[in-house]
């Protein structure tokens, strides 16, 4: 509980910033809070293995063989003892996750609940079944060799589970066996019910062959033991999805679109709603007295997020909004104005947090288009580290457009939006120079 | 030469070794299967810090109190016994020729001595059977702060570090030095899972 807690708060990483932070949704705390199971879970099979180990090096199991207590009662006692502890453990982290989005704008939903409890239930179960190792082998090798098998396995199958993995070293249903999940991507993506369904089952196997181990006295029994997880293994394997697509689905609760109008986002951000509508309509407005049957008509949140290597999905009808752009994010009245003309009239083709050469000329096309637009050429908000060069890059380009006729802008500003929404070519060198029939 | 073969029986040595051989291999298949690249620093430290967890079970005897009634220099053994752990690992590595270059190298070299003194502070305080427990946590948890230049970093995550970072080598040349100090003064700490 200590070393989650002090992760989560410490340490800085992509769980800490922007909007997939574990404190931001209640779906992306219970899955960052299920990410750090990756190291949590083989230390809960390694110390479970140290308790089933002590009847035998304190030389006691005879002892207690002469006992009247049947020993399937004395293994459920132990096993639930560890597993009422580590489920208070666990619960800790996610207690502390749920203060932090409910006092923040998140919006409650139930779809989080079965993340955490099939999180929970791993742990129990994986020290539960450690016990039974230990039991089985009480060896003082056993549980470090257990502990560093299971971070092995849950190191390679975390990174085949992260949605965006590009070629994955295991199947993905071999890799969704393991209980901790891979990065969060984006807010709107959780498992889909099948993946609990197989987790659980698998788990539950485990946790079976667990106390059967710890009661099993002759080798038949132990066999069968073994046999009762692989049969769950397989089982699991079955209900399991195989694709990408059917384990990441979409969350139908947080996507569903809140409208003010023609302007709508998904509930996860219903709260930016009322700060958005205003200058949405402003820009609207402004794009439809420039572009007249070519604006954008309305304006959504995508739910989508596009495979590495695929471009954001356009429309030349429909604004499509991110809320990971800091340029929408973090700006306010004039300045969202001016981003959401921005993406209206060219829209990006690169992520935002790109830097390259390609993605400066983008913000300059961009710039030069919202001037366009608005009649004055400003920074775009949210550009900070490449403001400089790209109003470099604008400024030449702007003067140049300024002093063309109507007919010949309107022309150029076509080519560019052709250059943008296409993504081949450059948007920038189409204001310049296009624009020719 | 025989109490050193009864002392290696019953410090598990012998069984200790084959572990640290097999995790090596696990971490280098990648490398042997054709693909080009060798094994890069960050999977090998974690192979080594698997192989140090395994071996430190054998830090303390099957009766601690009983050794320590033993007229033999334990100080000195014990000291011997926490390096030779941090030896074996760097060497078993070496031997499966995961990797030729210097500075993985030397990451390798820093992270076995820093982990070996962070496994006699285990033995030390925890006794024998747990002292797997610290050195292999704090890998597992640190393999996950992503790198970054912050000092905090450096020294919360010295182990994954690159070569040339002076607050990671000096946490893992005071580990070494307190855990040797630590344990070969006080001893494991006896408990009764070590009998």
């Amino acid at each position: 509980m200590l070393l989650t807690l002090g992760f989560l708060y410490l340490i800085s990483g992509p769980w800490e910033k922007g909007p997939t932070m574990w404190t931001a949704q209640w779906t992306s705390m219970a899955l960052w809070t299920r990410f750090l199971l990756v190291f949590l879970w083989p230390l809960a099979v390694g110390f479970g293995a140290l308790q089933g180990m002590r009847d035998h090096r304190s030389g006691m199991t005879e002892l207690l063989a002469t006992t009247s207590r049947p020993p399937l009662s004395r293994a459920v006692r132990t096993a639930g003892a560890s597993a009422l502890t580590l489920t208070a453990a666990f619960a800790c982290p996610v207690l502390l996750g749920a203060i932090h989005v409910h006092t923040s704008d998140g919006h409650w939903h139930t779809g989080w609940l079965p993340l955490s409890l099939v999180g929970a239930l791993s742990l129990v179960a994986g020290s539960v079944f450690g016990m039974g190792m230990g039991k089985v082998a009480p060896s003082a090798l056993t549980p470090p060799l257990l502990a560093a098998a299971a971070l092995m396995g849950t190191l390679t199958m975390q990174q085949a589970q992260d949605p965006m993995a590009g070629e994955r070293i295991v199947p993905l249903r071999f890799a969704l066996l393991s209980p901790a999940n891979g990065p969060v991507r984006d807010v709107l993506t959780t498992f889909s019910a099948s993946v609990h369904a197989g987790q659980v089952i698998w788990l539950a196997g485990l946790g079976t062959t667990g106390v059967a181990l710890l009661v099993a006295a002759r080798r038949r029994a132990r066999l069968a033991a073994v046999s009762s997880a692989l049969a769950a293994g397989v089982i699991a394997l079955a209900v399991l999805p195989p694709t990408s697509s059917r384990t990441y689905v979409v969350d139908t609760v947080m996507a569903a679109p809140q409208c003010n109008g023609r302007v709508c986002v998904t509930r996860a951000h219903s709260s930016r709603l009322p700060d958005l509508v205003g200058p949405a309509y402003q820009a609207l407005r402004i794009m439809r007295e420039r572009l007249g049957d070519q604006a954008p008509l309305t304006m959504n949140e995508s739910t989508v997020q596009p495979a590495p290597g695929t471009v954001r999905p356009r429309s030349r009808t429909t604004l499509f909004l991110y809320f990971d752009d800091w340029s929408v994010t973090h700006a306010r009245g004039t300045d969202l104005v001016r981003s959401l003309i921005a993406s209206g009239l060219a829209p990006t083709c690169l992520s935002p947090e790109d830097g390259s050469r390609r993605k400066i000329r983008e913000i300059a096309a961009q710039s030069v288009a919202v001037a366009w637009a608005t009649g004055e050429l400003k920074p775009l908000p949210g550009t900070l580290w490449s403001r400089d060069e790209a109003m470099a890059l604008a400024q030449p380009v702007w003067e140049t457009l300024h002093s063309r006729p109507e007919q010949e802008q309107r022309s150029k500003i076509d080519a560019m939006r052709r250059a943008a929404f296409s993504c081949q070519g450059d948007p920038l060198g189409a204001l310049a120079k296009g624009g020719q029939p | 030469m025989r109490w050193l073969r009864l002392y290696a029986r019953s410090r598990q040595i012998f069984l200790s070794l084959p572990a640290m051989v097999i995790s090596g291999i696990a971490v280098a298949i990648p490398s042997w299967s054709g693909e080009q690249h060798s094994p890069d620093a960050r999977s090998l430290v974690l192979a080594l810090s698997a192989g140090i967890a395994v071996a430190s079970t054998g830090l303390g005897g099957q009766d601690v109190r009983l050794d320590r009634t033993g007229s033999l220099p334990w100080a000195w053994i014990r000291a011997v016994h926490a390096l030779g752990i941090g030896m074996a690992a760097v060497t078993v590595l070496l031997a499966l020729q995961v990797t030729t270059e210097t500075t993985t190298l030397l990451v390798i070299g820093r992270a076995a001595c820093g982990l070996a003194g962070l496994a006699a502070i285990g033995a030390a305080v925890f006794g024998a059977a747990f002292a797997w427990a610290v050195p292999f946590a704090w890998c597992a948890v640190a393999y996950f702060v992503p790198p970054s230049g912050d000092r905090t970093v450096e020294i919360a995550a010295w182990m994954f570090q690159p070569a040339d970072a002076a607050p990671s080598t000096w946490m893992s040349a005071a580990l070494l030095v307190t855990g040797l100090v630590t344990y070969a003064t006080a001893g494991p700490r006896p408990s009764v899972l070590a009998r």
